[in-house]
């Protein structure tokens, strides 16, 4: 920012202009999402996810832990520690790299800021592929490590 | 009618504040919750710097630099940037999307722009160093091979199925008020 005011005072003026309008129309909504998240969250806590991910096995336990990881936004700085603990715990390597994938690629909460900005038909093609792969990568992984 | 209008963009958010602080005092003792307040506070500073970044890769760089990067016709070294750039970013994939919208907007391909939000969800620097740090080097390796691959093939499904629209413009209200924006200058 600083460098771009030293090389052009009224290109970063403008700049600086674009960057509040988008602020302003963002914020509510993004406000919005991010609180109705974390009321949501107050109910899925480790225990739940734990569970979801360790008893069960197999292609329902994978998918159980796909959906669980596509409704959930969680930092990955938290995210990776807890899947190691998973892991230790007894939980599958299939389910916990589901988990995590679809914790990255699928958001199911964040669709209508994606679909503001990619339509709705692409944003849907997006996430169901990105779940469907999380889903072959999650078997290969599963594959490999035991 | 402008104050109608402020008042239907905030409603929702006066709903789930109001929700949000009954939630807080009902579950006032249970520490049970894997997302803080702080998290919240952490999401919303990246906001600026995010749309910060946006406006100046739209106020500096000009469409023909961004064709010639990373437009159709850029080959490898378009799709190999792309990944680069995604895999430097910093934040939640959302934050990706107003990003991606300017990269399409100043002429990047779109198999390189869903690479660089694939990148950015799943190759990214500061995860893997968290990744390789709790679920260890091999697994990381690993799972960087197999995200990449599905990177490229969901990039490739969505670059086939837009291709057979004839305009298929990202985020229409958004951009057109840009270039009401860019018209003003």
């Amino acid at each position: 920012m600083g460098f771009s005011f030293i090389k052009s005072k009224e290109k970063s003026i403008v700049a600086l202009k674009k960057t509040w309008e988008s602020l302003c129309e963002m914020l509510p909504k993004f406000l919005t999402l991010l609180l109705f998240i974390m009321i949501m969250l107050s109910y899925i806590d480790e225990v739940f996810i734990s569970k979801a991910l360790g008893k069960s096995t197999g292609i329902g336990g994978i998918i159980v832990s796909g959906l669980l990881g596509s409704i959930t936004l969680m930092p990955t700085a938290v995210a990776y520690p807890l899947a190691a603990g998973l892991l230790k715990l007894g939980a599958g390597y299939a389910q916990v790299t589901m988990f995590i994938t679809t914790l990255t690629t699928v958001g199911i909460v964040t669709l209508k800021i994606e679909k503001d900005y990619l339509g709705l038909k692409v944003t849907l093609l997006r996430n169901i592929f990105s779940f469907l792969l999380a889903f072959v990568n999650a078997v290969i992984i599963a594959f490999i490590f035991t | 009618m402008k104050n109608k209008s402020f008042i239907k963009k905030y409603l929702a958010l006066f709903i789930v504040v109001a929700l949000f602080i009954v939630f807080m005092l009902i579950n006032r003792d249970s520490k049970n919750s894997v997302f803080t307040v702080w998290d919240l506070v952490a999401m919303v500073l990246l906001l600026p710097p995010t749309y910060l970044l946006v406006s100046l890769l739209d106020v500096w760089v000009e469409r023909k630099t961004m064709i010639k990067l990373i437009g159709n016709d850029s080959g490898l070294r378009g799709v190999l940037l792309s990944f680069f750039m995604g895999s430097i970013g910093i934040g939640p994939l959302y934050m990706a999307f107003p990003i991606m919208a300017i990269l399409l907007k100043k002429g990047a391909s779109v198999r390189n722009a869903f690479i660089f939000l694939g990148a950015w969800a799943t190759t990214k620097l500061t995860q893997i160093f968290f990744e390789a740090g709790s679920l260890g080097l091999k697994y990381t390796m690993i799972r960087l091979l197999l995200n990449s691959i599905s990177i490229i093939l969901i990039s490739e499904l969505i670059n086939w199925t837009v291709s057979k629209e004839t305009e298929w413009t990202i985020n229409k209200s958004n951009d057109k008020k840009l270039q009401s924006i860019t018209e003003e200058m």
